[in-house]
């Protein structure tokens, strides 16, 4: 049994490196070929909603505004809304040492059978974020369209047959990529599911006959120097008027994570592994140096035969390379078996290219050759050491004296503690590098379960997080009702707060659909009045803290705030502001709104387009479904790993006190009074290391979910539950009785005498 | 006090069987310092552990104190070790990591009627040593910190498994005396078992056992002083 579980630390070492190894390599390999022979863009400019000024006046031969928004431009002169694009990008050329190419594109649905799927149809670009093709033909006519290969295998779609998009049919001619990944981000929640949504392409004049007003960003490519946001609005801080946010492709969760994530995986997969065969290595080394210690005699009247050592310790070394060797080979074949789901959950976010499986003979050496060698110059080592010495000293071992002065400084810290506590822990002290294995091991264990059960919520929250808090059934944008809509009238609009790209919504105090509340489930709405709210998740982005001021740039339009609070909200980058302010400060119209709230469903026919909340939710259930199987057997995994090391640690350590506990049985100990003695300080030891494990958690937690933050705009909400803590102390508790039981049983089989002539401290 | 009724012991090691005690019939009373004798393997160390409830008799009633101790399971022979058995052993089995002192107060945290550790430790002349650990003192030393230890309880019955088996002469000569002052002075019933005759001289009754029966059983009215007698 303990070799058993021993073999399995040894083999989930191996099968998690190999695992992440091979699946990420699958992914590596057909990727960075292909983002540079498609020139995936460097950066992402976007540029404000709002039209500026100056570009009114720039453009005035050309074009009579009478929209402050692009959006509303487009539905009234193409023409001028396209100069207003070109206009910018030149704008930003002159300014930059780059190359931009504007990135159009239009979303809209997708109606197959009784379902309605959103599609992202992108307008071809020249010379960056160049598509690639993976199957088929592009389209050739206004009719054609090709779509996403992961989208069209969960659909059942193949080459040849139609789809329908906005009642118009189109013929799927083929299956194709982009290289710039910012795309699949719709809408401001983060989500993406091949099951519903789809990025597509289609001729030029298929994409301008398509009835949607496009969206637009830059995509750029450095010419001679790079830089980054920060850079840029300290060289140009004119420039905030006509640049919203900047992105480098780098920093984008959906394309520049996949190189730390790619690298990432890699160390991560070896990290993990590497822990995990650590302590599976100090284990067997605790093991090994047990069987030989309780060996000694023996070996003893065998040196003193004259046997060498090199002849003693070979019946082990082979033993443990045997042993070792299967569990690593076996750990290896699973990780094989297992990489292409590990490879294909990294495709369910990431649309990439992959190549199949392939064999790595440095993959294979790391994950099965370097443990092995470590295992055995440990056992080796280990088992010399106890060898290394005359065989008179084998056959009689002098007495293990305690006279470190960590002990003795240890005792008297407890000198004035009562009979069992100064008992407990003089023995753990004994022990001190056992006990210090011990506490390592246990501790990264617990850790390991708590991440692992922290990882549980971090997609549940990062999906629904936001609309769970809020009452709304459908979300209408561009009324075109003459009444007033049937409904709460908001602002959305990107912003710029400082330097952090934000969704500003403006609300009413006396809004009921969207409420805001802080962390105490205080009111925040009539602080609208005074100043910003915020959400958790932009406060995690930006730094920005209640008494600060922020800048609010909307296009060349700036205003100075205060924040006022941090509404409990994740995920979303948003910023919350009184409506009409926000109205009366930009579009001079204090009843100005740009979408509105509903709890019913909004006729479509009344509004450019409407949003169903649920529709947004069941869009991703399918993938939840996937994703959370996989954070399941994370989390198993995890807690397998971590019991199996607390087991093994625990019947190590009572094993031990052999000799402790059959002493107290003879002088007339009961079971519950060794127990208390033995084990009692052990679970101290464990409540100790449970409750250091607790803030520990919680602090990594959050220098997670900041790092994520700062580095991707990526809130990971990882939280630590009061029942997940409860479920995972239970466990422990049942494994550490579990493992003291079967040790005890151990102790049991042994007469007590002859354990008492057996064993010694 | 101590009676043994027809009990045998068999030990099993695969189909071989070991009749490690025979039909043995035994009563000690209270107070008597008696000397189990035999050579190795004669079954002295399996009659121990029977008296001292440490091991179960394959056939035959062990009685002590009238009750009978062969039928009790395992917590009920706990029980009775605690309240009225001390044991020393050969290795006197000290526990390293404890102070003199508190390798003694492990008995006494079990007892109800506890000595003082300063009282055993002066009857056992060792009362300057409270403070020191086990490695700090001689072979003679630490048995009769075991010695001390096995008092503490106020045990009815001393049993000693080869005693002065590790010692040399002088160093031995010195356990038995705190062995035979103790019985004599606290009426405490010993039985020390072991293999030296020259050991057998001092005591109120030799019983010797050979090849698992016993063999001898006699009192001896004026048994030698421990100074008298050699190795």
């Amino acid at each position: 049994m303990t070799l058993v579980l021993l073999g399995l630390v040894i083999m989930l070492s191996s099968f998690i490196y190999t695992a992440v190894h091979l699946g990420a390599s699958a992914i590596e390999e057909a990727t960075l070929p292909y983002f540079d022979a498609h020139v995936q863009e460097d950066f992402t400019i976007e540029t404000p909603a709002v039209i500026n000024p100056v570009e009114t006046e720039a453009l005035s031969d050309v074009c009579s505004f009478t929209s402050t928004m692009l959006t509303d431009l487009y539905q009234e002169d193409k023409t001028c809304f396209y100069d207003v694009l070109s206009w910018r990008r030149d704008a930003l050329v002159d300014l930059l040492d780059v190359s931009l190419e504007t990135r159009l594109y239009k979303d809209a649905q997708i109606t197959r059978d009784d379902e309605t799927h959103r599609v992202r149809v992108i307008k071809d670009s020249t010379f960056i974020n160049r598509t690639k093709l993976t199957a088929g033909a592009l389209p050739q006519t206004d009719d054609e369209i090709a779509i996403l290969e992961n989208y069209a295998r969960n659909n059942n779609l193949e080459i040849g047959d139609t789809l329908t998009v906005l009642n118009n049919n189109y013929t799927i001619t083929g299956f194709v990529l982009f290289p710039d990944y910012n795309l699949p981000i719709l809408d401001h929640v983060y989500m993406f599911s091949t099951e519903s949504q789809t990025l597509a392409l289609m001729t030029d004049d298929g994409f301008d006959a398509l009835a949607r007003v496009p969206g637009f960003h830059f995509s750029g490519l450095f010419l001679t120097s790079r830089f980054d946001a920060a850079d840029l609005f300290e060289a140009h801080p004119e420039i905030g008027g006509l640049v919203q946010s900047f992105i480098l492709t780098e920093n984008n969760l959906r394309s520049g994570a996949i190189y730390d994530e790619i690298s990432g995986s890699y160390a991560t997969g070896l990290m993990l592994s590497v822990l995990i065969s650590g302590i599976g290595i100090v284990i067997v080394g605790l093991m090994v140096k047990k069987t030989v210690e309780s060996n000694k005699r023996p070996f003893g009247i065998l040196k003193a035969l004259g046997l060498r050592n090199k002849e003693l310790m070979w019946p082990y070394l082979q033993f443990l390379c045997l042993f070792s060797l299967l569990f690593l080979l076996l750990g290896y074949g699973l990780g094989y078996l297992f990489s292409p789901s590990f490879r294909d959950l990294y495709l369910l976010f990431y649309l990439l290219p992959s190549e199949p499986i392939a064999f790595s003979l440095s993959g294979f050496l790391t994950a099965v050759f370097v443990p092995l060698l470590v295992l055995m110059v440990m056992g080796y080592f280990v088992i010399k050491n106890l060898l290394d010495v005359d065989a008179l000293k084998l056959i009689r071992p002098p007495v293990d004296v305690p006279g470190g002065k960590v002990f003795l400084m240890g005792k008297s810290l407890f000198r004035r503690f009562g009979f069992i506590i100064r008992f407990q822990f003089t023995f753990l002290l004994r022990h001190l590098a056992k006990v210090a294995v011990y506490i390592v091991g246990v501790f990264f264990a617990i850790y390991l379960s708590f991440l692992a059960v922290g990882m549980l919520n971090v997609f549940e929250e990062t999906v629904h997080g936001y609309y769970d808090t809020l009452d709304i059934t459908s979300i209408g944008y561009g009324y075109e009702g003459s009444a007033e809509p049937d409904g709460e009238k908001v602002i959305e609009l990107p912003a710029l707060i400082d330097d952090t790209q934000a969704i500003v919504i403006g609300l009413s105090e006396d809004q009921i659909l969207h409420p805001l509340h802080d962390r105490r489930g205080d009111d925040l709405l009539p602080l609208l009045r005074e100043g910003l709210v915020v959400s958790r998740s932009f406060q995690l982005m930006s730094g920005v803290n209640p008494g600060d001021t922020v800048q609010v740039r909307l296009g060349i339009e700036q205003h100075t705030f205060e924040v006022m609070a941090v509404a409990a909200i994740y995920p979303g980058e948003h910023v919350f502001i009184d409506r009409a302010v926000l109205a009366q400060t930009i579009f001079a119209d204090s009843d100005y709104y740009n979408a509105v709230y509903a709890d019913t469903l909004l006729d479509e026919a009344l509004y450019e387009e409407v949003f169903v909340v649920e529709t947004l939710l069941d869009e991703v259930a399918s993938m939840n479904e996937i994703v959370q199987t996989m954070f399941y057997l994370i989390v198993g995994t995890g807690l397998v790993i971590g019991l199996i090391i607390i087991y093994l640690l625990t019947l190590l350590m009572v094993e031990d006190h052999y000799y402790n506990i059959a002493l107290f049985k003879v002088i007339g100990y009961r079971g519950k009074e060794i127990h208390k003695l033995i084990l009692g300080g052990y679970q101290k030891l464990n409540v100790g290391i449970f409750l250091l494990v607790i803030p520990f958690a919680l602090l990594t937690f959050n220098v997670m979910q900041w790092y994520f933050a700062q580095t991707y705009q990526f809130i990971l909400p990882m939280r630590l539950q009061v029942s997940h803590v409860f479920l995972i102390a239970v466990l422990y508790g049942i494994i550490f009785m579990v493992a003291s039981l079967h040790a005890k049983h151990k102790v049991n089989t042994v007469s007590l005498s002859a354990a008492l002539k057996i064993y010694q401290v | 006090m101590i009676e043994l009724k027809r009990a045998s012991k068999d030990y099993q090691s695969g189909t071989i069987v070991t009749k490690a005690l025979i039909d043995a019939d035994l009563s000690i009373d209270k107070g008597e310092f008696v000397v189990i004798l035999g050579p190795s393997g004669s079954g002295k160390s399996t009659m121990l552990n029977l008296m001292g409830g440490l091991d179960h008799p394959t056939q035959g009633k062990i009685v002590i104190n009238d009750r009978t101790i062969s039928d009790y399971d395992q917590k009920a022979l706990i029980e009775f070790r605690r309240e009225t058995v001390g044991f020393v052993f050969q290795e006197y089995n000290l526990l390293h990591a404890l102070t003199v002192g508190e390798n003694i107060s492990v008995a006494a945290h079990i007892s109800k009627h506890p000595d003082t550790v300063e009282n055993v430790l002066k009857a056992v002349g060792l009362e300057e040593h409270i403070d020191k650990y086990p490695y700090q003192l001689s072979g003679g030393e630490q048995q009769r910190v075991s010695i001390a230890r096995a008092l503490i309880k106020r045990p009815t019955v001393l049993f000693c498994d080869e005693p002065t088996g590790s010692l040399d002469e002088e160093v031995a000569k010195n356990v038995l005396r705190v062995l035979k002052t103790l019985n004599r002075e606290t009426k405490t019933t010993v039985v020390l078992i072991t293999h030296n005759v020259a050991i057998a001289q001092i005591a109120d009754r030799v019983i010797r056992l050979n090849s698992g029966k016993i063999i001898e059983d006699r009192h001896q009215d004026s048994p030698e002083d421990i100074g008298a007698i050699h190795f």
